[in-house]
């Protein structure tokens, strides 16, 4: 039962053999009346869980979906008009120009960050001295990453004074154009403050090649295998559960983000439109121009978007995937 | 198997919390803040602006504290670029604060959805007295003959320059009649004169833009509220400050775009000390002056088509939320904002000149030179302005963002400003009619 597994995904290592805890849940005969105390008590326990996901998910998703079907600005009565919103979502030009611009935030910070994780993973993993304190630090960007007080740095560093101009100054750049204020830099620079935020995927790295068995190495230090062989035949294939778990989430969350470019752009998604991320444009639909109902439509689309991501993510997964339990 | 499915338990649960996302722009939440106690002496101000403002303001309020006593007064504010989407969630869950400052495109929107307290009731029992105010500006704050928003400060569109750096260079400041095309040559002329990585004019789109296009129509919107103007027009205001820009004389794309975004007074290319001419309202003087060591100076925009397209206008409004619990002590705040003596002192004409002769007399003597220096540009050109004869759309906002995106993709993108003007015309016309 999925009910009692851990969150994460065990690395391939961890097979079944290696984890007795986990086995199918044990079906001991019981007296009815001890089994409903229990069943009531897990729905006691289940009671605050359950409130909130009823009142603060299910219902408001019922809801945003009948808005998506209506006009509605906040201040006066929803009308409905069918499809209206989804139509007008594809002619709407700055729409779709949201959508390339986060389409390309997506598929180049994901797989950058997610490269980068699994770089600082395996070279952190080699026993260094202080070895914790290196993981915390490397760890702090992701805890500060989606704040506001780190994207109002980013403006800083990267602004036409900042430091980042100054340091390329002294290296000789005479002028250095303002990153943030130039159509065809500014989306990189979010790019750039994602991929640093590279710490939550990379201790699940950590934590998937703490279980690659030792022998593995051994065995094939034996058999003269270099180190980057044995990174590619037995370090990635083994960590390929996890990459995939990560690249999944990421996904999921870059198509989200929205804090970063917000403050970057001063909530305006420019210059022209260059940052102009999908969340960002259906907040300032929704909260600035009090198109709700439009807004909403967006949010359905985007959800799908994520769904129609994440199937295909699962669909090509048996191709590259490796699962050490299923492949004895 | 198990990894699996554990899993996919995951990952549904990601895609659980990407619904999350949903979830927050369907309902209308509880938007922050808010009076929600039931005590009626207990107000919450809003309001937008910088550090001055915010310091002036706090002051006020604490004088406001002590001539009431029993009477608290919350205070809360935020930079423009957030301000209005705050409100619009604040007012969606019906927690909009109790006094909350308004202006821009956004006050029309907001008197006709009900959102706001109508005052004539505090005006006729003189809670709130404007027999004293400036008729143009009180009108601005009424639809239909009612009273929704009383105007705390007026300004107008003008050009502000860097008086010092004028001198430096040796150049006499423009006329105050000079046409736009006088005025492009003068630029030209001058750009010759300044130190490298200054530019001779920043051209904000604001108070700029509306000015120009009054000076050729009657106003901005037609009474039905569509663009008086025409594409070509839009296509020549775009070449006119294009064709600066590429000649030198006007800011870059990029110091442009970072002032857009930014939003605050620090970051004008006039206040950095990169350009000498800028367009914008009068009450900005001030707010750069702070900033600079140069001394700033201001005239009036240039002349052009059939007639003054300049304007005075009340730059920002106080209002009480239909919802607020304690209309009176809101009432009596806003009137001892616009006349008790300490606080009309205090205030300065930080958020605009006040609109009453009154206030401007008692104001005035203390005033910084640079402040006196809006004044007076207020007194000399109120009477040659031409008022606005009819409130802005809904949206007009939207309108102005759009303006921002066409100016930009002509500075930054290439985009000929024909094309770009086309592009604007379509924006405009959606934003207006959704």
């Amino acid at each position: 039962m999925t009910g009692d597994d851990v969150v994460v995904p065990a690395a391939g290592a961890s097979s079944a053999a290696d984890r007795p805890a986990a086995g199918p849940p044990r079906r001991r005969p019981r007296r009815t009346p001890a089994r409903r105390t229990e069943a009531v008590a897990g729905f006691v326990f289940l009671l605050p869980w359950l409130i909130g996901f009823i009142g603060l998910t299910l219902f408001p998703m019922i809801a945003s979906l009948y808005l998506s079907f209506t006009k509605y600005d906040l201040l006066s009565s929803p009308v409905w008009i069918g499809l209206q919103n989804y139509i007008d979502l594809f002619h709407d030009e700055r729409y779709l120009a949201s959508v390339r611009v986060t389409l390309f935030y997506v598929f180049v910070s994901v797989p950058l960050k997610v490269a980068f994780a699994l770089l600082l993973a395996t070279l952190l993993n080699r026993g260094l001295r202080g070895l914790n304190v290196y993981r915390s630090i490397y760890y702090l960007p992701s805890l500060l990453g989606a704040s506001v007080a780190v994207a109002v740095l980013w403006r800083q560093l990267f602004s036409g004074q900042g430091l980042v101009n100054s340091v390329l100054r002294l290296l000789g750049w005479q002028s250095p154009p303002d990153w943030l204020a130039n159509p065809h830099t500014a989306i990189y620079t979010l790019i750039l403050l994602s991929v640093w935020e590279f710490g939550s995927p990379m201790i699940i790295f950590l934590a998937g090649l703490r279980q690659i068995p030792a022998e593995y190495y051994e065995a094939a230090r034996v058999d003269g295998a270099s180190w980057m062989q044995q990174f590619f035949r037995i370090t990635f294939p083994l960590l390929t559960p996890l990459v995939f778990f990560n690249l999944v989430l990421q996904v999921i969350g870059g198509f989200q983000s929205f804090t970063q470019s917000y403050v970057i752009s001063g909530g305006s998604g420019g210059p022209v439109d260059s940052t102009l991320l999908y969340s960002l444009y259906l907040y300032q639909q929704a909260f600035g121009l009090l198109h709700m109902g439009y807004g909403t439509a967006m949010a359905w689309v985007l959800l799908l978007a994520i769904a129609i991501f994440t199937t295909g993510f699962f669909l090509t997964s048996r191709y590259w995937v490796f699962y050490m339990d299923r492949s004895k | 198997m198990t990894t699996r499915r554990a899993f996919l338990g995951a990952a549904l649960g990601a895609s659980a919390a990407a619904a999350g996302l949903t979830a927050c722009s369907g309902v209308a939440g509880g938007g922050g803040g808010g009076n929600s106690t039931g005590d009626s002496t207990e107000i919450l101000v809003n309001w937008w602006g910088g550090d001055d403002r915010a310091k002036r303001t706090q002051q006020v309020i604490s004088l406001f504290g002590k001539a009431h006593a029993g009477v608290k007064v919350t205070a809360s504010f935020s930079d423009f670029n957030s301000y209005f989407q705050k409100l619009n969630t604040q007012a969606a869950g019906g927690g909009l604060p109790d006094v909350i400052q308004l202006g821009g495109g956004y006050v029309p929107q907001y008197m006709r959805k009900g959102q706001l307290l109508e005052l004539t009731k505090y005006v006729d029992d003189k809670t709130i007295d404007i027999s004293d105010i400036d008729k143009g500006q009180i009108e601005q704050g009424q639809v239909d003959g009612k009273l929704y928003a009383v105007t705390i400060g007026g300004n107008m569109p003008g050009l502000i320059y860097n008086k010092s750096m004028l001198e430096r260079a040796g150049v006499e400041p423009p006329a105050a009649d000079i046409t736009w095309n006088a005025f492009a040559d003068y630029l030209r002329t001058l750009q010759a004169k300044l130190p490298t990585g200054v530019y001779a004019v920043d051209h904000l789109e604001g108070p700029l833009f509306t000015t120009w296009m009054r000076q050729r129509y009657p106003e901005e919107y037609t009474p039905d509220y569509k663009v008086a103007y025409s594409e070509a027009d839009v296509t020549e205001y775009l070449q006119y400050w294009q064709e600066l820009r590429a000649a030198g004389v006007n800011i870059t794309g990029q110091l442009e775009a970072a002032e857009i975004a930014n939003s605050a007074a620090n970051a004008a290319p006039i206040a950095l000390g990169k350009a000498v001419f800028a367009s914008q309202w009068t009450n900005y003087l001030g707010q750069f002056q702070i900033l600079m060591k140069d001394e700033l100076a201001m005239t009036r925009l240039p002349s052009g088509g059939k007639q003054a397209g300049d304007f005075v206008q009340a730059s920002q409004f106080f209002s009480v939320a239909a919802t607020s619990k304690a209309p009176q002590t809101a009432a009596q705040f806003i009137n001892f904002f616009i006349h008790d003596a300490g606080a009309l002192k205090i205030l300065g004409v930080e958020r605009g000149v006040p609109a009453s002769a009154a206030a401007r007399d008692l104001v005035t003597p203390t005033l910084k030179p640079y402040d006196q220096v809006q004044v007076q540009f207020m007194s000399d050109y109120a009477v040659k302005a031409r008022p606005k004869s009819q409130l802005d759309p809904d949206n007009s906002a939207a309108v102005g963002d759009a303006l921002n995106r066409a100016e930009q993709s002509v500075a930054l993108n290439h985009v000929s400003p024909a094309a770009a003007a086309k592009k604007f015309m379509s924006d405009a016309a959606k934003a207006l009619t959704s």
